[in-house]
């Protein structure tokens, strides 16, 4: 089981470290898995190692790295999983993650670490029952503290949510204003080949619930397409049965912000843009040319285009100009990365220009790989479609709201 | 008024400048004095010194001093104070028990408290202080929180169960399993997936309790929380292998598919049948009811739960429902992107068995730019186990795709990887070759000019060449050709088309590894069709060529080469040129730098003899009358008149002639093994410590009244590949032919001490089973006592003296040089002296290495002349020998007796040899300070209780994977002790028993040797803590020296 956590900044410090066992684990072991990770350079080493002492589970979130160690046999995945969790109540908790965020904080870590497990396991990691055990800090608390000297982040409530029949609910919520969101998010992963084919290119979506609902509310979500989904998961909140039998999603929702459902759309046939890249090379010089456009007609503008254009090792230095945007170019990761923004109506964006190979080398013999980045505010790229969005066992009439954005996440052209 | 107004102002400002209060604690915690707030009867300072204590927590410092201070904290009736008391105390709780002792009664107070947290609280810092002592009473409070109204306390009861066990009390096991056995029959999920946790952990083999629940605890599992599914699904899992056993495993890996899987279909139609065939349900309506409920669990959003269920329907399920796993799984490499590895890594194993059930989603293993390295890896692995004759083609254009990548290690393994598909896929071999033909030319050719045909190209190897070879291209270039090979030896008809491409490009290959394969090639296509072998001369000059300028490896090959060729190509009708070329080329070796190279010259002058001998004998090959000129002059220096022409050409054909076999390409990331996927053993590819294999044997009778199980067999978990490489299996075949058949016996030995090895492991695994055995049966172990076999030490002393006085360590004293020619060493007894007890006696080893004869050698303090009949040294007393004479070259042992009085510093004497004085230093060991104490278990037992704390020390050792057996050899030997016993727990530890020769104190040393047999803990518990430690290092270094005393 997970004998103790440490949380390293982005520079290999520790910030803080928690025990849950008798058998404490030295620090030395976080400088032992920094050296791992500065031996591959950029390469992060794998989620799970084992170091001479311990077997290490590793996650970065924002530049924090949660380190878990363990010296026997367990789930690596159940470990993955948890430092996921904590690391997303902590940002949930204190708005953000980042060193300072942490420090600032950092009885508030501890007590929410110790709550998340007990003897090595996972214990109460609901967020909403975590809620009710230890306050988020907010500033109301923060100005009572300063000003009056005291400060408890405790509840001094016990708290019966846990008793209530849904552990994920409290039974006692209550809101002045009765609302519920809906964030449809798709990511788009798309390959094309250096032909211009379509090698794959699907969508992963999730459906990012916020609910503030009073009472024990129950919902019923109805898709309009869900033939079209390949993949789905589903929030513990979400009765499988119904799932199965009609395609529904019914649940009481947790308060506050929870992802209800995550999915997939394979073989789609609309990427919105196209990349056609040019290299040709010759005497130690290698011409580019880099198109990009629309294909298609997305419905909505597409925004935030990016290129990012890793070269290979060979590539002295480049010359390159774009007759949309700006392009720059990084010396030390050789890097070209060109902003587009959203495409003009008159013009087509346009990369060009020559990179200096290497002396002695005259062709380009490796090619890169351009990572595409965009943003579709207000559609879904999958086409997934939300019918009607029912609720019962509630007096009120909650206010409803449907949102989409879609965004590349792995856009790649091969060249 | 206008104070309070301005400080109030200032605290404002802070708030509003963004710097929380935790900040400023965070960044100086000592800015307050921490005793004084600690001491104060307000909470909010309370409050305020442990956050302070816990800011230089977080920073590593140890604040483990404030313990007493902290523990009185607990009295308060502050939430928040509680609570960081509780944080602290989790944290050094085990370094200062008896302080935490301290805190019990407010401990018993709170669990009465109203607020189910502050019960709940209470019975976690209780469970959390391990001291024995307490045992009772926090089994008490676990007994009561079971039944606690409040789940959340409920939950802790099920978690305290676990960490009471942890602490290794035996005596009440009785009673932890039946607060298992209550907490898993809780109506509230959350408790019961706890109560699954500490199942695993108190009596995972007690399934009796389960058989009674087990239809609820189904029924609970889609809403317990997603750790406590896990848990659950575990225990539930290794109920229904210990019932029923599985429908699939791992252990035919290297079946064909397609018979595996109609052994499956067979096995899984036998298993199911009576569920098809009758409506009511069968005994197996509980696999059948595992199976549903864990179906909605594969929709999971947390990756461990999704994997343990397909883990699940992976062992249970029937052949055509087993594709309810692969979506899940597949989802989950999107959603859970820090998950990818593991499962990954866990398809993999999945895919090997049945590579039928990923067959169509090969899409979801093309690699993406964001895929770090081992990624990568599990990917390519794969796909090259899933590659049909349906996807093949998309599969090469896709590895054909990642050859173009800037990063060479993706290329290189896109390359190996083409070669597995072609080895798997007979139907991709000639676009394979083609492709990978295409790539060793398009890659070594510096030039874009037109292929150089071999015959007239210049040696350009090593001067020119060399400077521009970029390692990322050679490391594609050595792939490709490696691939080759393999698929050329898989499908030999390919060969003539791919070996005269290679060898007209053999001048562009520069990469000497890559050389070295191809060459072997020339030699392997000149024994398989000598008649063919037409560019084999041509090769051969162009090779004489460059010869000199090659590298190492290529030189030996080339020599091989030869050696194959006028091994089978008698008939060769340009032998003349073969043979000139092998003077040329023997005599070139013969004066090369390396010495490999020149015996490899000189082996093979003398192993071709033979051949040579029949060509210049055999009168068909009177062609060429220079042809009998040329062999002499190979066999110069050879005398023919010694060598026996036929037993050197049958040697060299046996070597050079025989059939190789096809090499295994490596794959790139895990190799295939038998650990249960999804644990972390399976990741890491070694037995973890608390590995627990699935159970082997059906156990039939799971009624609560016979809990005795019967004992597993041993495991093998060996790995059925052989893990060489492309070129390492390459040239052990050639340079090491004529060991092949040793080869053989030696891999069979290894394969007996492996399986030696997990007999030895499986020992303390049976042990183990018997854990539920009363304290009295923890007599020394059988086995262990046959491992010491007949040298046994025994306890007394008289043994002692026979068996150990000839392996006395010696340690100069003085040297001869300083000496005068007077050499002595001193070494420590092991029986008690003659004088008294307290007393080591310690030989003094002389030789007089002088031409003149010595008289008078005795041992005094150097302060007076003379004999004396005993003097004192520092704090020792010393009762000297008799005076000796020696004559030259003469040895003698003298005894001197030493009262070291229990201090281990060390003792200065004075030796008188002809008038001369030589100062002597004597250092005791701390094992020799000791004489060995014999008791029973149970006392050592008690008596290592009763000795705890500060008297005890303990270190972690690294043991090289030396037997219990040895281990025991090594303490008896480097400490005067005595071999009590062996106690199995978890490890196997090994007692040994001894008392001080002053004072007799008990000095108690255990080593608790881990499974792995790599690492072990040795313990030491002595009233004297300064000597403990100093035995402790002691016996550290006897254990973990290298040099091992027992062979």
């Amino acid at each position: 089981m997970i004998q103790c956590l440490f949380l390293l900044s982005d520079a290999g410090d520790v910030i803080l470290e928690k025990q849950w066992m008798g058998k404490r684990v030295e620090r030395s072991i976080c400088s032992w898995f920094w050296r791992q990770r500065s031996e591959k350079e950029d390469q992060d080493p794998p989620s799970v190692i084992a170091s001479p002492t311990h077997y290490l589970l590793h996650i970065v979130r924002e530049g924090v790295t949660f380190l878990a160690c363990t010296a026997s046999e367990m789930p690596p995945l159940l470990g993955i999983e948890f430092l996921c969790k904590v690391a997303s109540v902590l940002e949930n908790y204190l708005g953000g993650l980042n060193e300072d965020i942490l420090k600032d904080n950092f009885v508030i870590v501890y007590e929410i670490l110790d709550e998340m497990m007990d003897s090595g396991f996972p214990s109460t990691t609901e967020p909403s029952v975590l809620k009710e055990i230890i306050a988020p800090p907010n500033l109301v608390s923060r100005v009572l503290s300063v000003v009056t000297g005291t400060s408890s982040s405790l509840n001094a409530a016990s708290p019966l949510a846990t008793s209530s029949q849904v552990s994920w609910r409290a039974s006692n919520v209550k809101h002045s204003n009765n609302e519920i969101y809906f964030d449809l998010v798709e990511e788009m992963d798309a390959v094309f080949n250096r032909d211009g084919f379509v090698v794959k290119c699907e969508a992963y979506g999730e459906i990012q619930a916020t609910s503030r609902l009073s009472g024990m509310p129950e919902l019923s979500l109805t898709f309009a397409n869900t033939d079209i989904l390949h993949d789905v998961n589903f929030h513990p909140c979400v009765r499988y049965r119904a799932w199965e039998a009609d395609q529904m999603l019914s649940f009481i929702p947790p308060d506050g912000a929870f992802k209800l459902m995550s999915y997939r759309v394979k073989g789609l046939k609309n990427p919105p843009l196209f990349v056609r890249p040019q290299l040709s090379s010759g005497e130690g010089i290698c011409r580019v040319n880099v198109l990009v456009g629309l294909r298609g007609d997305p419905g909505k503008p597409v925004d935030a285009i990016i290129v990012q254009l890793p070269w290979p090792p060979s590539v002295v230095s480049t010359n390159l100009s774009a007759s949309v945007g700006t392009v720059t170019y990084s010396f030390s990761t050789k890097v070209s990365t060109w902003i587009i923004g959203r495409i003009p109506k008159d013009k087509s964006p346009c990369l060009s220009g020559t990179l200096q190979l290497e002396p002695g080398i005259n062709r380009l013999e490796e090619f890169p790989t351009f990572l595409v980045g965009f943003k579709i505010q207000g559609t879904a790229v999958s086409g997934l479609k939300v019918d009607k969005m029912d609720i019962r066992n509630v007096e009120y009439r909650p206010y409803k709201g449907f949102r989409a954005v879609t965004r590349a996440a792995s856009y790649e052209i091969r060249t | 008024m206008f104070s309070s107004t301005a400080s109030s102002i200032s605290k404002m400002s802070a708030l509003v400048s963004g710097v929380g209060t935790d900040a400023a604690i965070y960044d100086d915690p000592q800015d307050a004095d921490i005793p004084t707030l600690l001491d104060s009867r307000y909470d909010a300072d309370k409050a305020q010194g442990l956050k302070r204590l816990i800011a230089l927590m977080a920073q590593g410092q140890d604040v483990s001093t404030f313990f007493p201070q902290v523990v009185k904290g607990v009295a308060s009736q502050s939430l928040e104070v509680k609570k960081l008391v509780y944080i602290y105390l989790v944290h050094y709780a085990d370094k200062r028990p008896d302080e935490a002792l301290l805190s019990i009664n407010s401990f018993q107070r709170d669990l009465s408290d109203i607020n189910p947290l502050v019960r709940a609280w209470a019975l976690r810092a209780m469970s959390g202080i391990k001291v024995r002592a307490v045992g009772p009473l926090v089994i008490m409070a676990a007994n009561k929180c079971a039944r606690d109204p409040s789940p959340y306390v409920r939950r802790c009861a099920a978690n305290a169960v676990s960490k009471i066990h942890s602490m290794g009390d035996e005596q009440h096991f009785d009673e932890l399993v039946q607060l298992v056995s209550i907490l898993l029959n809780d109506n509230y999920p959350g408790v019961a997936g706890a109560a699954a946790q500490a199942f695993i952990s108190v009596c995972p083999e007690r399934y009796s309790l389960l058989s009674s629940s087990f239809r609820k605890l189904c029924g609970l599992l889609y809403e317990a929380d997603e750790w406590g599914q896990i848990s659950l699904m575990d225990i539930l899992m290794r109920y229904i292998v210990a019932k029923y056993g599985v429908v699939r495993d791992f252990s035919s890996v290297n079946v064909e598919f397609s018979c595996l899987q109609q052994a499956h279909e067979e096995n899984g139609g036998d298993f199911y049948k009576a569920d098809t065939r009758s409506s009511f349900p069968d005994e197996r309506w509980e696999v059948r009811l595992m199976l549903s409920s864990t179906l909605s669990l594969l929709r999971s959003q947390n990756s461990a739960v999704v994997l343990q269920a397909a883990v699940i329907h992976w062992y249970f399920s029937p052949g055509n429902e087993l594709s309810n796993i692969v979506k899940p799984l597949l989802f989950l490499l999107r959603s859970s992107l820090d998950a990818r590895h593991v499962v990954l890594a866990n398809i993999l194993s999945f895919s090997k068995c049945e590579p039928s059930l990923f067959e169509a989603y090969f899409e979801d293993f093309f690699i993406c730019s964001s895929d770090s390295q081992a990624i990568q890896a599990l990917k390519l692995d794969i796909l090259t186990n899933i590659v049909s004759d349906l996807s093949a083609t998309q599969i090469l254009q896709e590895l054909e795709a990642y050859i173009r990548n800037p990063n060479s290690q993706l290329a290189a393994d896109a390359v190996n990887s083409i070669g597995r598909c072609a080895l798997r896929l007979s139907s991709t071999v000639a676009i394979c070759t083609k492709g990978l033909l295409k790539l060793v030319v398009s890659r070594s050719s510096r030039d874009d000019d037109s292929l150089h045909n071999a015959n007239d190209a210049e040696p350009k190897v090593g001067d020119s060449g060399r400077e521009q070879y970029s390692p990322g291209r050679g490391r594609v270039v050595v792939q490709a050709v490696s691939s080759l090979r393999a698929i050329m030896q898989k499908h030999p008809a390919e060969q003539d088309q791919v070996i005269l491409h290679l060898l007209r490009n053999l001048n562009h290959i520069l990469e000497p590894t890559a050389r070295e394969v191809v060459i072997w090639m020339i030699g392997e296509q000149a024994i398989a069709r000598p008649a063919l072998a037409e560019g084999i001369p041509v090769a051969l000059r162009y090779l004489a060529k460059t010869f000199a300028n090659e590298s190492n490896g290529t030189k030996l090959q080339v020599l091989n080469c030869l050696a194959k060729i006028i091994s089978s190509s008698q008939r060769c009708s340009s032998l003349k040129t073969v043979l000139l070329i092998l003077q040329y080329i023997l005599d070139l070796a013969a004066c090369d730098l390396n010495y490999d190279v020149r015996d490899r010259a000189w082996i093979l002058r003398v192993l071709l003899a033979g051949h040579l001998d029949a060509i210049k004998h055999h009168s068909s090959y009177d062609a060429d009358p220079r042809l009998p000129e040329i062999i002499d002059a190979i066999l110069l220096n050879i005398d023919q008149s010694k060598l026996d022409p036929g037993v050197l050409s049958k040697a060299a054909n046996s070597m050079f002639l025989r059939q190789k076999s096809v090499p295994v390409l490596p794959s790139l990331s895990l190799q295939p093994s038998t650990f249960l996927p999804g644990s972390m053993s399976h990741m890491v590819q070694h037995k973890s410590p608390g590995y627990r294999p699935l159970p082997r044997e059906r156990y039939t009778d799971l009624s609560p009244s016979s809990p005795t199980l019967p004992e597993r067999q041993p495991e093998l978990q060996s790995q059925s590949e052989s893990t060489d490489s492309g070129s390492e299996s390459f040239e052990s075949e050639d340079d090491g032919n004529y060991t092949d058949d040793d080869l053989a016996v030696i891999s069979d030995a290894d394969g007996n001490t492996a399986k030696e090895k997990a007999d030895l492991i499986s020992l303390s695994d049976t042990e183990l089973l018997k854990r539920d055995a009363s304290p009295e049966d923890l007599s020394p172990s059988v086995d262990l006592e046959s491992w010491l076999g007949p040298e046994e030490p025994s306890n007394s002393p008289e043994d002692f003296d026979k068996s150990s006085n000839s392996e006395v360590k010696k340690v100069l004293a003085l040297d001869f040089t300083n000496g005068d020619g007077l050499e002595v060493h001193y070494g420590f007894m092991r029986g008690p002296s003659i004088f008294s007890s307290s007393m080591v006696c310690v030989r003094l080893f002389l030789h007089n290495k002088s031409s003149e004869p010595m008289h008078g050698i005795e041992i005094n303090d150097g302060e007076t002349a003379g004999r004396q009949t005993a003097f004192e040294s520092g704090t020792a007393r010393i009762i000297p020998p008799e005076a000796v004479a020696l004559e030259p070259g003469e040895k003698t042992e003298l005894n001197a007796h030493v009262d070291f009085r229990h201090n281990l510093s060390i003792v200065k004497v004075c030796l008188h040899c002809n008038s001369n004085k030589f100062p002597i230093k004597i250092s005791p060991e701390p094992g020799v300070l000791l004489r060995p104490r014999k008791m029973s278990i149970s006392v050592f037992l008690a008596a290592e209780a009763r000795i705890a704390g500060m008297h005890r020390s303990s270190r972690r050792i690294y043991l090289h994977g030396i037997s219990p057996g040895q281990c025991c050899k090594r303490i008896v030997a480097a400490a005067r002790v005595s071999f009590i016993g062996s106690r199995d727990a978890e490890d196997v530890v090994l007692l040994f028993g001894a008392e001080t020769l002053t004072g007799s104190l008990l000095c108690l040393i255990s080593v608790a040797l881990e499974p792995d047999a790599v690492h072990g803990t040795l313990t030491i518990c002595c009233e004297d803590t300064l000597f403990g430690l100093a035995l402790l290092n002691h016996l550290d270094k006897a254990l973990t020296s290298l040099e091992s005393i027992d062979s």
